[in-house]
C-alpha cells in the first residue's frame, strides 16, 4: 500500500526497495510468511549476495534505515516510481525514467489530469503518472493482452493506486477507447506498434475544448513518420519528435603517472629513494562516462490538439475522401 | 462538457502565450490590450472573453500602417496555404545572381504597409519569382515555410503551461545572468525528486526566473507545500514564470519564502560543531548585497504575503520530502546544511551548468554514509525533422542541458 502516499514506517504488506548498490536493488513485498514450492507456509527470508534477510525484521523500521545482512548491510527504501521502474518484474519492454520524465512533462500532467494510456505493459509509466495526477486525476490504461491487463490491475490495487488507475483489457487499435473516457482526457499516451491507427480514437477521447496533448513512443522511425503524417492530417499542431538519452558518469579517484623526466635537469643524479617515484603519480578525481550506455530507446512524438474543426467541414472532408 | 470554466477564458490581466508561426512569447493582456510584435501593432481586444487555444486572423486596420485587429478563425483549412503550379526536378538551372525576385525591397515594404494580407503578399512574391517554378517540390516547400514565417496572417493564443514557458525562457536565455533550464532537464528534476502532489518540498533557486517555483507549484495539490529559499542576489525578473502561470492567490500561498541568509544564520546560531569552520558560503558578502539592493526590495515586496519567519519556522518544524537546488553558485556547503531537514529515504537533486561543480560534490558525498544512489547525469537530446522522404535528426543539436546530481538521504551510521 505504500505507493499512494509517503510513509515513514514499514508495515506488513508494503513494497520495499532493498538497496545494496545502484546495480543491486530489489523490490520486495513485505510479508512475514510466504508459501514455498510445496505449498507450506514458511518464514519469508530473502537471499542476497551479502547474506540472508528476514523480512519480518523490517516491520516497524523507518524507510531509509540501514539493515544488517549476515555478511554486510543494505538500506531499505521507500518505493518511489523511479525506484520501482528499476526493480519491477518485466512482463514487456518497459519505458525508463528519462523517457518517463519527458512524457509526463510534454503531456503537461498535474494533479487532476485525466490520462488515457495504451498499452499498459509492465505498468512502469502508469505508476509514475498515477502519482503525478493524484489525488483527483485518473489514468485509464488499456492493454490488449488479457493476462498483462489483469496482472497490472492487481498490482495497482496492491500498491494503493486503484483510486487513480483503471486498467482494462482492450484492443484500442480495433475498438478505440472505452466510452467512459470520451471527451474527458487531457492527455493521451500511445506506446503500441501502430499508433497512427489510434489517433482518431485519441481525438474522441480528448476534451473537445482543445489544448489537449498527445504523445507517442515508437522505437522505429517508420512508425514515427506514419504517426506524424496522421497527426498532421487530423489537425494536430506543434508536432515535434525528439529523442533523449541520459548519460551517466561515475566519479572515482584515479592516479596517473606523469612524465617526470622532462622537468628534471639532465645533469641531476637519478634519485634512488622510493618517495621520489611517488611524486611521479598524479591523483585526480575522474568523471567517467558509462562504457556501454543505452544508445536508443524510442522517439517521442508530441502534439497539441486544437479545437474541433466545424462539423460541416468534417463532413465535406469525408465526402472528398469518398470521391477519391 | 462546455467550457464555462473561467480559468479557460481570456480576461484582462491574464498572462497569455502568443504563438505566431514559430515564435512564442509570454504576454500579459493589459487594459488597452495592445501587443507590439516587431514592427506590427496588434489589438487583442477581440480575444478577451474567448477560450484559450483559439486561432485568430490578423485583419489590417485600413487607416493605420501595420496596425491589426483580430478575427477569430478556428478553421484549420483556411490557414495560409499557397498553391504551387508545377516544380522542377533539380537545381541545375538555378543560379544565385540575386535577380530572381522581380519585386524590389521597397515595393515589398509598400505592399506590407498598404495593409495587404500576408496571403496576397506571398502570392505576389511567387508570381514575381523567376526561379520558384524551377525549384524542386521540397525546395518550394522550404521557401514557402520561410515566407510564412514572415507573412503569416494568423496567431494562436495558448494558456500558459510550464512546457510553453520553459521553451520561451530557454530561447530568451541571457547567459550567464540567467540559468537556461532546458525542458528535458526540468522534466528530469521533477522525476528525480519524485514529485508527489501532497509532498513538502525545499527549493533553493536562483537564476531560472522562477521556473522552478512555477513548475513545483503547478505539480502540487492543495495539501502540498513548497518552501522557496531565495538569494538576495536574485535577478530582476525573479518571478517571471510564476506570474506567467496565472496562479490563484491560494496557490501562491502554498509557497513560503525564506532568505538564504536566514537559513545560514540559523545554522551559525545552532553552532553545529563539525561544520563550524565552513561558514564561508558565497552570497553573504556585503558588496554583493549592495549591488543587488534593487532586486532585493523588489523581491521583498513580491514575497510580502508570507513573512519569511513563517518559512523559517516551517523549515525547522518539518521534515521535507525532497530538496531541489538550481543555482549559479557552488552549492555543496549549502546542500550539506539542508540535507538533515529531509525525511529518511527522500531524494535531493542539484542542477548545475558546470559538471566540475557537481563532480567535486559527488566526490565529497561519496564519503558520506547518509546518502545512497548517487547519480551524475546529463542528456543527449535532439529533435528530428519528420517529413515524407526527408526524415533525419536536426542539423544543429542543443548540448546546453546542464548537469544533474541526485541521491537519496538515508540513515547514516552513528
Amino acid at each position: 500500500m505504500s505507493f499512494n502516499r509517503y510513509k515513514d514506517i514499514i508495515e506488513e504488506g508494503d513494497t520495499v526497495i532493498l538497496y545494496i548498490s545502484p546495480q543491486a536493488m530489489y523490490a520486495i513485498q513485505a510479508q512475514s510468511v510466504i508459501e514455498n514450492r510445496k505449498g507450506e507456509k514458511v518464514e519469508n527470508v530473502m537471499q542476497t549476495k551479502y547474506g540472508a534477510l528476514k523480512i519480518s525484521s523490517l516491520f516497524g523500521k523507518p524507510f531509509g534505515s540501514k539493515v544488517s545482512l549476515s555478511n554486510g548491510w543494505a538500506h531499505v527504501l521507500y518505493p518511489t516510481p523511479e525506484l520501482w521502474t528499476q526493480t519491477l518484474p518485466h512482463r514487456t519492454q518497459i519505458i525508463y525514467t528519462p523517457d518517463i520524465s519527458l512524457i509526463m512533462f510534454m503531456l503537461e500532467l498535474k494533479p487532476g489530469s485525466i490520462v488515457v494510456e495504451s498499452g499498459t505493459g509492465s505498468g512502469s509509466l502508469t505508476h509514475s503518472m498515477a502519482v503525478r495526477v493524484k489525488p483527483t486525476g485518473h489514468i485509464y490504461t488499456y492493454d490488449f493482452h488479457e493476462q498483462r491487463a489483469d496482472q497490472a490491475q492487481k498490482e495497482f490495487k496492491a500498491h494503493g493506486l486503484s483510486e487513480n488507475v483503471t486498467s482494462q483489457c482492450r484492443d484500442v487499435c480495433q475498438n478505440g477507447f472505452s466510452d467512459d473516457v470520451t471527451g474527458k482526457a487531457d492527455a493521451v499516451f500511445l506506446d503500441l506498434p501502430h499508433p497512427h491507427l489510434v489517433v482518431p480514437f485519441a481525438i474522441k477521447a480528448l476534451k473537445p475544448s482543445g489544448g489537449g496533448r498527445i504523445c507517442t513512443f515508437s522505437p522505429c522511425i517508420e512508425q514515427v513518420m506514419r504517426t506524424c503524417q496522421t497527426l498532421q492530417e487530423h489537425g494536430f499542431i506543434q508536432i515535434k519528435t525528439v529523442e533523449c538519452l541520459e548519460k551517466e558518469y561515475q566519479v572515482v579517484n584515479r592516479t596517473v603517472t606523469t612524465f617526470a623526466t622532462a622537468s628534471r635537469p639532465s645533469s641531476a643524479p637519478v634519485p634512488q629513494n622510493t618517495t621520489e617515484e611517488h611524486s611521479n603519480d598524479k591523483k585526480f578525481v575522474a568523471c567517467i562516462p558509462s562504457a556501454s550506455p543505452r544508445g536508443h530507446t524510442g522517439y517521442l512524438t508530441t502534439a497539441t490538439y486544437l479545437m474541433e474543426t466545424p462539423l460541416q467541414l468534417q463532413e465535406a472532408e469525408i465526402e472528398d475522401s469518398c470521391e477519391k | 462538457m462546455t467550457t464555462t470554466n473561467l480559468e479557460n477564458i481570456i480576461s484582462r490581466g491574464h498572462y497569455l502565450i502568443i504563438n505566431k508561426n514559430e515564435t512564442y512569447l509570454i504576454h500579459q493582456i493589459s487594459n488597452k490590450a495592445i501587443l507590439k510584435l516587431g514592427r506590427d501593432v496588434i489589438d487583442l481586444k477581440a480575444a478577451i472573453g474567448q477560450p484559450f487555444s483559439s486561432t485568430y486572423k490578423l485583419e489590417p486596420i485600413p487607416e493605420k500602417k501595420r496596425h491589426y485587429t483580430l478575427v477569430i478563425c478556428n478553421d484549420n483549412q483556411a490557414r495560409n496555404q499557397w498553391s504551387t503550379n508545377g516544380c522542377g526536378t533539380d537545381n541545375k538551372l538555378i543560379t544565385d545572381d540575386s535577380s530572381s525576385q522581380l519585386l524590389s525591397t521597397d515595393e515589398i515594404i509598400a505592399l506590407k504597409e498598404s495593409g495587404e494580407s500576408g496571403q496576397n503578399i506571398v502570392e505576389r512574391l511567387l508570381e514575381n519569382s523567376k526561379t520558384f517554378q524551377l525549384k524542386t517540390e521540397y525546395a518550394q516547400e522550404k521557401y514557402l515555410k520561410k515566407k510564412a514565417r514572415k507573412y503569416c496572417d494568423y496567431l494562436t493564443i495558448f494558456k500558459p503551461s510550464i512546457r510553453l514557458i520553459t521553451d520561451v525562457l530557454y530561447k530568451q536565455q541571457t547567459l550567464p545572468k540567467t540559468i537556461a533550464l532546458r525542458f528535458d532537464t526540468l522534466a528530469q528534476i521533477l522525476c528525480r525528486v519524485n514529485l508527489d502532489p501532497g509532498g513538502k518540498y525545499l527549493l533553493y533557486e536562483n537564476g531560472s526566473q522562477g521556473l522552478l517555483q512555477a513548475a513545483l507549484l503547478n505539480q502540487l495539490h492543495d495539501n502540498g507545500s513548497l518552501v522557496h529559499i531565495f538569494s538576495l542576489t536574485s535577478e530582476q525578473n525573479a518571478l517571471r514564470a510564476v506570474k506567467a502561470m496565472n496562479f490563484s492567490e491560494t496557490k501562491i500561498k502554498q509557497m513560503l519564502t525564506v532568505s538564504l541568509d536566514e537559513i545560514l544564520n540559523t545554522k551559525n546560531e545552532e553552532n553545529i560543531p563539525e561544520e563550524k569552520d565552513e561558514e564561508d558560503v558565497p552570497n553573504c558578502s556585503d558588496d554583493k548585497k549592495r549591488k543587488s539592493d534593487e532586486a532585493y526590495t523588489q523581491i521583498k515586496k513580491k514575497h510580502r504575503p508570507i513573512t519569511s519567519t513563517d518559512g523559517l519556522n516551517f523549515i525547522k518544524s518539518n521534515k521535507f520530502d525532497g530538496l531541489i537546488v538550481v543555482c549559479r553558485e557552488e552549492p555543496t556547503e549549502f546542500v550539506k546544511t539542508l540535507l538533515p531537514y529531509l525525511s529518511l529515504s527522500r531524494p535531493f537533486v542539484i542542477y548545475s551548468a558546470f559538471r566540475e561543480v557537481l563532480v567535486s560534490m559527488y566526490a565529497e558525498f561519496k564519503m558520506r554514509r547518509d546518502v545512497v544512489f548517487l547519480r551524475l547525469t546529463d542528456n543527449f537530446m535532439r529533435y528530428h525533422q519528420v517529413l515524407p522522404n526527408r526524415t533525419h535528426p536536426d542539423v544543429t543539436m542543443d548540448d546546453g542541458g546542464g548537469f544533474l546530481f541526485s541521491g537519496l538521504f538515508v540513515a547514516g551510521t552513528k
